[in-house]
């Protein structure tokens, strides 16, 4: 029987338990629908990055499953990581490779890979192709990063803090090239972020982690018709991380 | 085919630094050749081969630590490739390096000789390359397997215990031989010397293999 994965499967993370040193994830469980945009909320050290790691299988997993579709995230690695985009936080590497050459590296790991939407990416976004990625901003490697996360046209895109350090411009930039790529083109989102005031803007839901548990998650639509016309994302944190 | 395209990046990463090593170790060599007295046989050859040693290290630290040290395994291991994959890339693209380092540096102990440089033994057979380009090898093997199982900072300390441990089994070769019976098998090594690289680079594939299984236990890809 051949496993099969389409546009419309939802991402479902199960009791997802790990420990790294002193930090426990434990037993984190969600689904993620597609064109759904999802913030992952939390302070720092509250396990947003590491969520996302395990998903992808950068960091070790103790227990529980992660699917997408037919595809365990572990045992069909390749069919499962072909399926998601992720641009993530911290550092960069190969310095010494142009945009273009950067790009051209990672589409040759895909057979889905869209060049139209690349080169339309990289113009919109105003990257310069001959550049080398050592010579660019903050801003633009994360523009970089995602137009190589988009480019395959993944099921799921995960975001690690995608507008951490990022001037004003280039943040809102990418906030709408999220949002439209979920709302548009019915891919799920992931994005983890500090920042409250992200996620009320773009998110359809939040996902509220602290010290390696779920706290909340909820639809933010759902939240605000709930509540009284004076609730606000940044008292409700509040009142569920203190 | 992905593994073809991890070494293509590698090389391609690689290519501003490969040659500058070459020419620093001849440089090197040479600096050094100079001021030693020539007539002690074998010593230049056995310095040639020290040399190449430390390119075998410095193309490890190239190729594994800086890229460990950026992350950019981390990002490698985003992308729809297996860990076994980018194990094995690595491995041979390392091996790529260093046979093309140690070829160059034979063809200018070779090249030497032949115009005259150079008058001292031994000329260079198809024998003393296999052995070389082994023994380089095994060497550059070691090292990746420690910065790829372990962390950079640790690959860089293991080798000095390491390095003990085998000069004390180089001096007590005999007793070793004896204590685990194995006089028969050193037996058939000396009598067949290609017996005996055969066996180290069974020596490599065992690295190779022990990274691809013990990465799968790692907590972090990184």
């Amino acid at each position: 029987m051949s496993v099969t994965c389409n546009a419309q499967d939802s991402l479902i993370v199960d009791r997802l338990s790990a420990r790294l040193g002193n930090f426990h994830l434990r037993e984190i469980s969600f689904r993620l629908e597609p064109g759904q945009v999802t913030g992952l909320l939390g302070h720092n050290g509250a396990g947003k990055t590491t969520t996302l790691r395990l998903i992808m299988g950068i960091v070790r997993k103790d227990s529980g499953q992660v699917r997408l579709g037919g595809f365990d995230h572990q045992l069909d690695e390749r069919e499962f990581k072909r399926r998601i985009g992720i641009v993530q936080e911290e550092g960069f590497f190969y310095s010494g490779m142009t945009v273009a050459g950067f790009i051209g590296f990672v589409s040759d790991f895909y057979c889905d890979w869209n060049e139209d939407l690349s080169q339309h990416l990289l113009q919109t976004l105003e990257l310069p192709k001959s550049k080398k990625l050592g010579q660019l901003s903050k801003g633009m490697r994360t523009k970089v990063s995602l137009v190589a996360a988009l480019s395959h046209e993944p099921n799921v895109l995960l975001l690690d803090e995608p507008t951490s350090g990022l001037d004003p411009r280039a943040r809102i930039e990418i906030l709408k090239l999220i949002q439209q790529t979920a709302h548009r083109d019915g891919t799920t989102v992931l994005f983890s972020t500090h920042n409250l005031h992200e996620v009320d803007q773009i998110a359809d839901r939040v996902i509220v982690v602290d010290r390696g548990r779920i706290l909340a998650d909820e639809s933010l639509s759902a939240l605000r018709n709930s509540n009284e016309a004076s609730w606000n994302l940044e008292q409700y944190y509040l009142e569920l991380v203190s | 085919m992905n593994i073809f395209r991890l070494i293509a990046k590698d090389l391609r990463l690689q290519s501003y630094f490969f040659l500058p090593l070459v020419a620093l170790e001849i440089a090197g060599y040479l600096a050094y050749i100079l001021q030693m007295p020539s007539h002690i046989p074998g010593v230049a050859f056995g310095l040639l081969h020290g040399v190449a040693l430390i390119g075998d290290f410095l193309i490890c630290f190239r190729t594994m630590i800086a890229e460990e040290k950026n992350r950019a395994l981390m990002f490698i291991k985003t992308l729809p490739v297996s860990t076994a994959e980018i194990v094995v890339a690595k491995f041979a693209v390392n091996l790529l390096l260093v046979c093309l380092n140690t070829g160059l540096l034979l063809a200018f102990w070779e090249g030497g000789r032949a115009l005259g440089w150079i008058e001292l033994s031994p000329h260079v057979t198809a024998y003393l390359v296999a052995a070389g380009l082994t023994y380089h090898c095994l060497n550059n093997a070691f090292f990746v397997m420690l910065s790829l199982v372990f962390s950079s900072e640790r690959a860089v300390w293991l080798p000095f215990p390491a390095l003990f441990v085998l000069m004390s089994v180089i001096l007590n070769f005999d007793r070793i031989k004896i204590a685990l019976h194995l006089e028969i098998l050193v037996g058939l090594l000396q009598r067949d010397s290609l017996l005996f690289l055969t066996l180290l680079w069974i020596v490599i594939a065992g690295f190779v293999m022990t990274c691809c299984q013990s990465l799968r236990y790692k907590r972090v890809f990184a």
